[in-house]
Order: structure tokens, then sequence, then C-alpha cells
């Protein structure tokens, strides 16, 4: 997918906002896992994206690894690159998540974020697998 | 073989016995010398008299006191107004009074020393007033009762004065007194009216006028303070009173504990008519429990009407672990606020109705918000102590509960057991996102702490609020001290001292606390750190160390996307880095164990394993956590 592709989606994304706000009940519940890279995506740069992702202090809401904080997991990304540029221009609720611009932040920029987010490994391990967790799994009752 | 009973170089001697030769061999040198200078020559033959008896003029010069010159007979007060303070205060049982000392009060504090022998109350060495404060908001909590802070003049009130806003705002008893020095050394240290600069924020402020009054004064701010809604008071003592002499022989007034305010039988049948009737109704408590028969009684009307119970977080109002524990399912029809927080909660959203009982409307500040809207909006608001209301209410709810109404009950308790162990789970699952991660995350924390506390009498005196929740949505909190809230004011620096105060109050229970502290919080005032080593307060701070204000920055990027203006300087003026701030050495200069910065995970359980450790053996120590940001 081209830039302007995305640009367009981007504009799109007002008339896609229920399809989006779906997308992020999914992607919360987890219920939903899709590709996560088209064709004619951007390609990022990892290490440029390390940095916008502190830059832009993604890290408040999400963690540093993407994984924890109030915001959603984003560790691994379950959007594709266009849907994650397009919710990042118009997130259903701005108050929670804040809007990022094109006159601040470039597809580009975002793309770099993106890769990032997907070249971060896993710390989250199976509650089961980690034994303080395993046993107050045990105090609870089903 | 033969022995002897003798030791040939016996050195050992009685204590009596040594004082006894000490003291004459002493008066024999002082004789010797006496009559080496008369001679004017060193004796011939240099042999020490085996013992020479005082002469009658020494004796008397030992045993009796010379007559007091007239300065010094009118310099010397041998039984001063601080004494009877002093017995005032053991009376009111008063344990600790924590404190920074200053001019203004040095006579009470001689007394406190030595006339009161340094115990009830013990002096606490303080290196701040805000301090001082936290320390008494954070004991009254665990302990239910007021521990007293001793402030300087002007400057000690204002020191103190963020502290004694949270206190009010938390509706917790600290009972203050301020030194008065009209004749001290700082003109600048005393004011007209002392009490005026936090009057709007204590509940009553007195300044006797005489040491008779002094007394009356003191039982009836103790009596204030602690009848609800309980909150701070002040009574500013004039140096002048603390100084001169006692004149006759004044007594403690007698201490009376009034009932507290309850609901009315109207009002209370009422409410127990609309909770039995509702289908679906729901409990809220903010500072419903101040006591562990507080959390009985709202376990027990919860269990009656098989209702949730939101427990909030301003106290432990209901244990975490409960099968009623949250928020239950559905929109509830009826909700029963007790001792809301701030804004009584949200007042029946749709088809709610809303019952409040609160004291929220008897503790008005002139000047400012301290309880928002009050009690908020009500269907039925009741101006009343929840927790003295609960057992009339519990005993109504008893009396019209019909079998059928109790079966419904019970269908409707399985649904909101099996939700909130649905939830329970659900959070320790979430608890494993970011495990490995470095910076370590805050469910990691607590879940590490878990294993190490569980089988201890422990209690957990920091907020909640800014570490995700997690010791309430991991650990079983069921008694009144394992979790005690917040600020009360959302004025920053109170964690640190705070749990210095609960652990006080928790150490001779043999009780240990744990502080999860933020490193913005911690930075207000760590030199309480030092007396924790000092007084040797078994306390165990883990700093939640995010290095920024991480709120602020979080309202900051907020504000900056609104204005469309980048959100990448969002940590600007937020954040506490470029020095990093080594809370461990900060620490250790305190004389405090301590360790970190942890940053590797894998290095955390062995941590908190040392420090719990630590305070089990009655010491306190800090654990620097480099920590995600939520």
């Amino acid at each position: 997918m081209t830039r302007a592709i995305a640009r367009r989606c981007s504009r799109m994304s007002l008339y896609l906002a229920p399809l989006v706000t779906l997308s992020v009940i999914l992607h919360v519940a987890g219920a939903r896992a899709e590709s996560v890279q088209d064709s004619g995506a951007l390609r990022g740069d990892v290490e440029n994206g390390k940095a916008l992702f502190k830059d832009y202090t993604c890290y408040g809401c999400h963690g540093y690894t993407g994984e924890t904080g109030r915001g959603p997991r984003l560790n691994p990304p379950r959007l594709n690159q266009d849907r994650f540029i397009a919710y990042l221009r118009n997130p259903p609720n701005p108050r929670q998540m804040p809007p990022y611009q094109q006159s601040d932040v470039s597809d580009q920029k975002l793309a770099d974020i993106y890769t990032f987010l997907q070249s971060l490994p896993s710390g989250s391990p199976e509650a089961e697998s980690i034994p303080v967790l395993s046993e107050i799994l045990r105090e609870t009752p089903r | 073989m033969k022995t002897s009973s003798k030791k040939p170089h016996d050195t050992s001697v009685d204590r009596r016995g040594f004082l006894k030769g000490a003291a004459l061999g002493a008066a024999g040198g002082a004789a010797l010398l006496a009559d080496k200078a008369a001679a004017g020559a060193e004796p011939a033959t240099p042999a020490l008299p085996a013992a020479v008896p005082p002469t009658p003029a020494q004796l008397a010069a030992e045993t009796q006191a010379l007559p007091r010159t007239r300065a010094v007979e009118a310099y010397i007060v041998e039984h001063p107004g601080s004494d009877y303070m002093v017995d005032v205060l053991r009376a009111l049982d008063i344990e600790y009074c924590a404190s920074n000392c200053g001019s203004s009060f040095e006579g009470l504090q001689e007394s406190i020393v030595n006339h009161g022998d340094n115990r009830m109350p013990e002096f606490l060495t303080c290196l701040h007033e805000e301090s001082s404060v936290a320390m008494a908001h954070g004991y009254a909590k665990i302990e239910g009762k007021p521990m007293m802070a001793l402030l300087h003049g002007t400057i000690g009130i204002q020191h103190a004065s963020m502290a004694i806003y949270n206190a009010y705002c938390d509706r917790v008893p600290v009972y203050l007194i301020a030194g008065l020095d009209h004749e001290g050394p700082v003109a600048a240290h005393n004011a007209t009216d002392m009490a005026a600069m936090v009057r709007d924020f204590v509940k009553w402020d007195h300044q006797p006028r005489s040491l008779d009054e002094f007394g009356r004064s003191a039982v009836r701010a103790y009596t204030i303070a602690t009848t609800p809604p309980m909150a701070p008071v002040l009574v500013v003592v004039d140096a002048h009173i603390q100084k001169a002499a006692v004149e006759g022989n004044p007594t403690v007034p007698p201490i009376s504990k009034p009932q507290f305010p309850s609901a009315d039988l109207g009002s209370v049948k009422e409410m127990a008519r609309l909770l039995v009737n509702a289908d679906n109704p729901g409990i809220r408590a903010g500072r419903a429990a101040r006591t562990q028969d507080g959390i009985d009684l709202v376990v027990e009307l919860a269990e009656l009407l098989q209702a949730p119970v939101d427990g909030g977080s301003a106290r432990l109002n209901f244990p975490s672990r409960h099968p009623l524990a949250g928020t239950g399912t559905g929109q509830p029809d009826v909700i029963l606020n007790l001792e809301p927080v701030s804004r009584g909660g949200p007042a029946g959203a749709g088809t709610s109705r809303t019952i409040t009982i609160s004291t929220a409307e008897f503790l008005i500040s002139s000047n400012f918000n301290v309880n928002g809207d009050g009690a908020g909006r009500a269907d039925l608001l009741i101006a009343a102590d929840a927790q003295a209301t609960l057992p009339a209410l519990i005993e109504e709810v008893k009396r019209l509960i019909t079998d059928d109404r109790k079966r419904r009950f019970e269908e409707r308790g399985a649904r909101i057991a099996a939700a909130h162990s649905e939830r329970r789970r659900q959070d320790i699952m979430n608890a494993r996102y970011g495990w490995d991660a470095s910076p370590v995350s805050l469910a990691r924390i607590a879940a590490e702490l878990w294993p190490l506390i569980k089988d201890e009498d422990w209690s957990f005196s920091s907020p909640q609020g800014f570490i995700g929740g997690w010791p309430g949505r991991l650990w079983d909190m069921k008694k009144s001290y394992h979790a005690i809230g917040a600020q009360g004011g959302g004025g920053m620096g109170y964690s640190l001292p705070a749990s210095v105060g609960a652990a006080l109050a928790n150490k001779k229970h043999g009780r240990i606390t744990i502080n999860i502290n933020g490193d913005g919080d911690l930075n207000y005032a760590p030199g309480v750190l030092w007396t924790a080593v000092h007084h040797q307060i078994p306390l165990l701070t883990l700093v939640h160390n995010n290095r920024a204000y991480h709120q602020e920055l979080m309202y900051l990027q907020q504000q900056s996307a609104a204005r469309n203006r980048g959100v990448d300087r969002a940590a600007i003026g937020t954040t506490i880095t470029d020095p990093n701030i080594d809370y461990a050495q900060m620490a250790r200069a305190y004389g405090m164990y301590a360790e970190g910065p942890i940053e590797n995970p894998s290095d955390l359980g062995p941590a908190l394993r040392r420090g719990v450790e630590r305070i089990k053996a009655g010491e306190p120590a800090l654990i620097d956590v480099v920590t995600q940001p939520r």
C-alpha cells in the first residue's frame, strides 16, 4: 500500500470509526490476530521507532515494551500498519488516546514506531508458568 | 590434687564495694593534696594512708546543698506548667509526639523528656513538620486514635500545613500543638492569631490563656478530633504558660467520649425497605469503615442482601477476596453510598435510586473545596456516620427479609460471586504482561511480594492509585490495616511519612509494614527515612521509580495533543532524569539498609526477600526498583 493510499485511508477513517472501534474492542479482547504487515507498507526503522516511541511518550500509557500500563497492549501489534496509522490519526476517544496529527508526526515516523513494536520480544510468559502467579491462581476459586 | 579457694589475684569486687572504695580513696586523696599544699613540700615517705575519713565540713559540702542565691532561685522552676500538660497528654493516651524541635515549645519538650521520662508521649525526632503531621496521619489510620505533632510557631505550622490539609480531607484525627513565644528569639515566628493559617482545615483550634484552661482545651480538642467526621485539631500553647510554675494542684479534666451520630429510626426503616425490595442493589463504600468492626458490619449487610460492594480505595471497607467484592453485575436499581469520597459516587445513572449516609455535611470549610459537592446528589441523604448507623440498618434489614426474598438474594449472590471470581482470575492473568520486561512491571512487584508476606501479620500503607491497584487485585486484604488509602487531599509527599507513622503503630503489634512509594512523592521530604532509622521503625519501602511525575506527563501529553502542537515535549518538566536519582544511596546516607536501583526483573525477588527479612528483624529497609510508568 502506498503512502497516498495510507493518507486516503486516514481521511476515510472518520467513516470507518465504528469499524476501528470494533477493531480496538477485538484487539483488547485478544480475540483476533490479523495480519500485521501489508505488502505495500512503509519500511520502518526499528532504532528510529524506538527513539520515537520514547520521544512521543507512547510508553506513558503502554509501557516501555508495549505490554503494561493503562493503554491497550501493543506488543505484538494486532492492527496492520495502515490501520495502526489510521487509528493514531483519528482515535475514537481522543480524551483517552491523543490524536497524532500529520503536522506533528509523519506516516514514516509512525511506520518506524510500528516496526519497533513488531520487533519487540514478548516479555509475558503464561501466568501458569510463573510460580508466584500460579500460586495466586490456586488461591482463587473458580 | 589440693586446690585453693582463694584466687591469687582476685580483681573482682562487688559494685557497692567498688564505689565505696572509690569514694574513700577520693576523699583521702583530697585530704592528702590539702596536707601537701599546707606543708609546701613532698612528705619524706610517700606511703599513702590506708583510709582517711572525710571531715564533717567535707561531708556537709558533698551532701547538703548550699542555699540558692536569689538569682538562681528566680531562675529555677521546679514544677512548670508543661509538666501538667504532659500529665494531660498522658491521660489522653497519646503515645507519641512527632516533632521538629523549636524554641517556642522548649518548655513542653523538656517536660516530655524529663517529667514524662520520654514515655506517653515519646518524643520522635522529625526533620520536617510535614513529616511529623503525615506520620501522625498514618499512625491514626492504623491505631484508630490520634498521635500528636508538635509544631514551632508560625514557621512550623506553615511547614505542616500541607499534611494537615491532607489529614483534614481524609477525615483523620491528628492532635496538633503549636508553641507560641512572644519573647522568643525571632519575632516572625509569632502571630496574633496563630491558628489562622490553618483554620480552614482544622476542625477546631484554641489558644488557652491559662494552664487550667489548657487542660479543658486539650480534652475538648481530643473529643472533637475523634468524633466523626474526624479531623485534625490545633491547640496553641503560650511559652509563658509552659514555663511558669504550676499554681495549686490542677487535675486532668474528665474525658467523655460521645456516641457517634447515627441515622434516625425513620431513615433506617426507609433505607432498609428500599434495599430489601431492590432487584439489584449495590453498595459503594468510601471512608465507611474506620475500624475492623466497620468492615465486619459492611460484610454483614452485604451478605444479608447478597449485594456487591465496591470498596473504593480510600480505606479497606470490604475484603478484597470476598465473593461480593466488586461492582456486581448489571445496572443497580438502588445504590447505597457509605461515606462517599468527594462526589458521592455516580449518582444514580439511569433508574438507580441513591441513598447516601455521610458526615460530609458536618465538615464544611469556608475556603477550600475539601468535600467537593459534599455527600453528592441522593434521593435519600442522611447526615450521619455510616459505621455508627450500620448496626441499626442491619437489624432492620434482617426484620424485613422474607424467605422468598432470601431465595432471590441467594440467586443474585451466586451471579455476583461468579463475576467476582472471573474478575480476579482476569487480574491474575493480566499480571503476566511485561513480567520479564525491564523496567520492572508493577504487577510483578506486588506478585513477588505476596508469598513473602502472606503468612505474616502485614500492613500495606501507601496509596494504590499510582501503582495500578495491583496489591488490592492480587493480595488477600481483609483486615482494616491491610490497606489504609491515600493522601486525602491529593498532596504529594504523604506516602513516605504516613507509612513511617503507620509502621510505628504496627510495630507494637509485631506487624510488618510495606510501602510502595512513588519517586516523586518520596522526594518531598525524604528526611523521614532518618527518623525511621533513628527510632528503628520496621518499614519496607519499595521505590516505584518511574523517574517521572507520571500522571502529569500524561496530562501534558493530552494537553499538547488537544492543541495539535506535538506531544514530543511532554517530558519537559514532568520527568526526573538527567541525572537519575539513586534512592538506595539516598537511604544509605540516612543510615538505612538499601538496595537498588533494580532494573533486571530477575533481581527483584531476592532483593524483596532480603528486605522483608530486614523488617522482620525490626529495622527499616528501602529497595529502589526502576519501574514501568504504570
